[in-house]
């Protein structure tokens, strides 16, 4: 589909930003650089001239327009604009570096060395990313990896296996459970097995699921919510 | 020259998205979409054909779109391949989940004696009666000879001793005799009235008998068979016992029954359930050669499965098939199969066009529904920049009208599949006035249901009927008025299908009942065919959307259409016209009678001559019935858009009907000449 201009025109506050954070390439951005690069038609939505507010009255006045996914985040005199859950932008950091040591990324990143810690230690676990301890000449330092082509199909058929029993298919909501993989990493996985015909994915009633099950299952970049997953195996 | 997008959009066979009854076909079957299930589906039939006594059952699961209907559509026609061998029933959800072998069998005997052909009023049920004969003929050497002409036609065999009536009699009698000498468990009763389903003048009685209606003692003489009102339990035992005799006669005949129990998501109730268990039941453990196959969406099964009887669970589950979407081979293969059927000379051209635009804008694995749904935006788009122009969205009223339309239609064209059910009828009249914000009150009595309106401390009951037999009809006279008495200045409708008598002159006392009834101030009502498929087609839609198959395209993606729309969009005085009238207007009980005087003034050959010329002259040879109506009346016949729409329903090897955004097409097949309805 095309790809509307950042003209403010019936465009919404989250529209606004994915653009925004697109074309940054980044999945943070201070509130500062945010105020600077807003298009004026915001002004309209937020309903005051973003130039005239601090940062405290900037967040106050966007935060009701926030997606679920976005959150502030502060570090030292910095307020970042998130735009996923820390694990889904750490993940992505070290892809795209891969490898790259455990202090430069804390460098780089606008997170506390608490959740930083807490984080990789949970890619580690869920297996998305390797670590390995490397000798330096005073100290040691951790490296962080994540396989070029790690065989996610592989581990994903695994746990298919697993929880289909004598069935043909999954609830995606039970697999992504059982795998406990990172949202992103989850849905960009079986979105490509999906893509290249290796699994089916199909929307069932959602009416039938809690609240918790719909949120786990995958919505589809056609806002259809897929809730079964199927073995094709191409 | 016009574009293939204008082209298309003038009459689009993308603009339904769902298959309407089993015993429809508006497109091609395309043989490769579920290909593996089918053949799975076929092998257990084989094995149960093989395996009469075997308990085998089959559980169909696929989401909304998936093709479960077709699918059921696809095993008529295995069916149908097979000469009717395998036999074919589709059963509707139960509704009054206290009579469920009764519900069973019903729905058995609607399909059976479902018209095969439009050439005679040839059935299954004749099917199984030329297999009888067939056998005994073959044990005896001096009737071989005369038998060979009909060896291989059943067909010219009814339609040869239509006219004899004296010989057939005889034959048949001896038959009888010999089957009943063969299979000595059989019932006596069940198999008397499919000998006389084989006697045109006795088929209508015969028929009723079976499906468990008890007519009256003129009838009973005529099918030479005592009479007797049965209680509810006796009916169920009686419908128990003609079941197991299908079952045996099929055994020994060597064929088998498909039942396709279709809808289950409308079993909304543990009891409704349980009923579905106790057919299930009846059928595992009492019957042979019949083989269930449930059709299900894939969430509700695992649901369902917890209310059900285990042994009812293990014997259907063991043989699951789940319904998948669809390659890229068969996008493109329903794709051109639907523009082949609107456009036979053009299609290539037409085709060339819409596949790479369907195939770039959709995922992998489509389920059918999503690949015509597909087309059916690319097409409805503004112009060739597609891609960057957004479509508004249906309203949910959009939505459901073009549903109600295609339902009703649907219906109309095949009231066979539809026999007068007075549980439809209320369950469509309780959905109306729900709509409606009526206050009423529902009372379940002995073989008829009761509505009693309240408006403006005025009331209103409505008392619903369709058995024809002469004490309920007279009880439900009595019923109103009783109700007149009691509630002077209120008002009373006695609400029948028009195919139901309300009263025979022999029915002396029922007369009387009725007299007093109308006197009292009750009214009689008994719409024409058109306004009773209103009330079939309500009943059905609202089980379509309960079963999550009416869907609505919005900005947060595709959804189900929720009970609520459908009640705001009934509710709707402008959109949605009464069922009944408005309280105490007269109805007009004779306009029935005017038409079908007016129908018989033109034979089916004139009509069929005057609709080909006007199709044949038009681009694609198909015109909207609205417009054909319009079109037939300049030619000088006279026919109501309802009266068209069973007409070529009726003659559907010569004209085929297709849902359309403003009401339904019709095209013309070929201008080869029909066949008569009758023999």
């Amino acid at each position: 589909m095309n790809t509307k201009e950042i003209s403010g025109m019936d465009l919404t506050v989250q529209d606004i930003l994915t653009q925004l954070f697109d074309k940054q390439k980044r999945d943070y951005l201070t509130i500062t650089q945010l105020k600077k690069s807003l298009p004026k038609g915001v002004e309209r939505i937020l309903g005051h001239q973003v130039k005239k507010l601090n940062n405290k009255e900037f967040i106050d006045s966007i935060k009701p327009f926030l997606p679920n996914t976005y959150s502030i985040q502060k570090k030292g005199n910095r307020t970042y604009l998130l735009r996923a859950p820390i694990q889904d932008i750490i993940l992505a950091y070290i892809a795209q570096r891969s490898p790259i040591s455990i202090r430069n990324m804390s460098k780089y990143l606008p997170f506390q060395k608490g959740e930083i810690a807490d984080t990789i230690n949970t890619l580690a676990r869920s297996g998305a990313i390797e670590l390995q301890i490397v000798a330096q000449s005073k100290d040691f330092n951790v490296q962080i990896l994540v396989h070029e082509n790690p065989d996610f199909s592989l581990e994903i058929k695994k746990a298919y296996d697993i929880i289909r029993r004598d069935r043909n298919y999954v609830k995606i909501y039970e697999l992504r459970r059982y795998l406990k993989w990172p949202k992103n990493v989850f849905d960009s996985c079986i979105q490509s097995l999906w893509d290249t015909g290796v699994v089916e994915l199909q929307a069932s009633d959602p009416q039938i699921l809690t609240e918790d099950q719909r949120i786990d299952s995958y919505m589809d970049t056609n806002h259809t919510l897929r809730i079964l997953l199927f073995w094709r195996g191409a | 020259m016009k574009s293939p997008r204008e082209l298309l959009r003038e009459n689009n066979p993308f603009s339904s998205h769902s298959q309407p009854d089993p015993w429809v076909n508006q497109f091609p079957t395309i043989s490769s979409i579920n290909g593996d299930a089918f053949i799975t589906i076929t092998r257990i039939i084989s094995y149960k054909q093989k395996n009469p006594h075997d308990p085998v059952g089959i559980l169909v699961k696929g989401e909304a779109g998936s093709g479960k209907t077709n699918m059921i559509a696809r095993i008529r026609e295995y069916c149908e391949n097979t000469s009717f061998e395998v036999k074919f029933s589709m059963i509707r959800p139960i509704i009054n989940y206290n009579t469920p072998i009764q519900h069973l069998f019903h729905g058995i005997i609607t399909n059976l004696s479902h018209p095969l052909r439009e050439s005679f009023k040839f059935t299954q049920i004749h099917g199984i009666l030329f297999s009888m004969i067939y056998e005994f003929i073959d044990q005896k050497e001096e009737y071989r000879q005369a038998f060979q002409p009909f060896k291989d036609n059943p067909e010219t065999f009814f339609r040869y001793f239509s006219d004899h009536g004296k010989e057939r009699n005889i034959l048949y009698n001896q038959v009888q005799s010999w089957i009943v000498d063969k299979i000595p468990d059989i019932n006596h009763l069940f198999i008397k009235l499919i000998f006389a389903f084989g006697d045109p003048d006795l088929n209508y009685p015969a028929r009723n008998r079976l499906a468990g209606e008890v007519a009256d003692p003129e009838d009973a003489s005529l099918l030479n068979i005592p009479f007797k009102e049965l209680s509810e339990a006796e009916a169920e035992d009686e419908a128990s016992k003609f079941l197991k005799s299908l079952g045996l006669l099929l055994t020994y005949l060597h064929q088998c029954l498909i039942i396709c129990f279709d809808q289950l998501e409308n079993l909304s109730t543990p009891e409704h359930q349980r009923a579905f268990g106790l057919m299930n039941q009846m059928i595992f453990n009492e019957s042979s050669a019949i083989l269930p196959l449930a059709f299900m969406r894939t969430l509700y099964w695992e649901k369902f499965e917890e209310n059900l009887d285990r042994a009812v669970t293990d014997r259907l589950g063991m043989n699951q098939v789940d319904l998948l979407g669809c390659s890229q081979e068969q996008i493109q293969e329903i794709i051109t199969s639907r523009i082949k059927v609107v456009f036979p000379d053009m299609w290539e051209m037409l085709a060339d066009w819409l596949i790479p635009k369907v195939v770039s804008s959709i995922g992998k694995y489509p389920s059918p529904r999503e690949v015509i749904r597909t087309a059916n935006t690319i097409i409805m788009m503004i112009d060739e920049k597609w891609a960057e122009v957004d479509i508004p969205f249906p309203s949910p009223d959009e939505v459901i009208r073009s549903a109600w339309m295609l339902e009703h239609d649907q219906i109309l064209s095949d009231l066979d599949s539809w026999p007068p059910d007075y549980e439809q009828i209320t369950s469509a009249l309780q959905t109306f006035l729900k709509s409606r914000r009526a206050e009423y009150a529902w009372k379940k009595e002995s073989r008829k249901n009761i509505l009693t309106i309240t408006h403006n401390s005025k009331r209103c009951c409505i008392i619903i009927n369709t058995n024809r037999n002469h004490s309920a009809i007279g009880a439900g006279f009595t019923r109103g008025v009783k109700f007149l008495q009691n509630n002077p200045g209120c008002s009373c409708l006695y609400l029948t299908d028009p195919r139901c008598i309300v009263t025979k002159p022999t029915w002396i006392q029922t007369n009387q009942k009725r007299e007093a009834f109308l006197a009292a101030g009750g009214q009689i009502m008994q719409p024409s065919e058109g306004e009773i498929a209103r009330f079939y087609a309500l009943y059905s839609l609202f089980c379509k959307i309960t079963e999550g198959d009416i869907q609505i395209e919005t900005k947060q993606g595709i959804r189900p259409i929720t009970h609520n729309e459908l009640h705001a969009y009934v509710g709707n005085k402008e959109a949605f016209r009464s069922l009944v009238p408005v309280i105490p207007a007269i109805v007009p009980t004779g306009e029935k009678n005017k038409r079908d005087i007016s129908k018989r003034e033109v034979s089916d050959e004139a009509v069929h001559t005057t609709i080909c010329n006007i199709l044949y002259s038009h681009p694609m040879h198909l015109m909207r019935a609205d417009l054909l109506v319009k079109s037939l009346q300049e030619n000088g016949i006279s026919m109501t858009y309802d009266e068209l729409i069973i007409w070529c329903g009726k003659h559907s090897t010569a004209y085929t009907i297709l849902p359309n955004q403003q009401g339904s097409l019709i095209i013309a097949k070929g201008k080869g000449p029909i066949c008569r309805d009758s023999p």
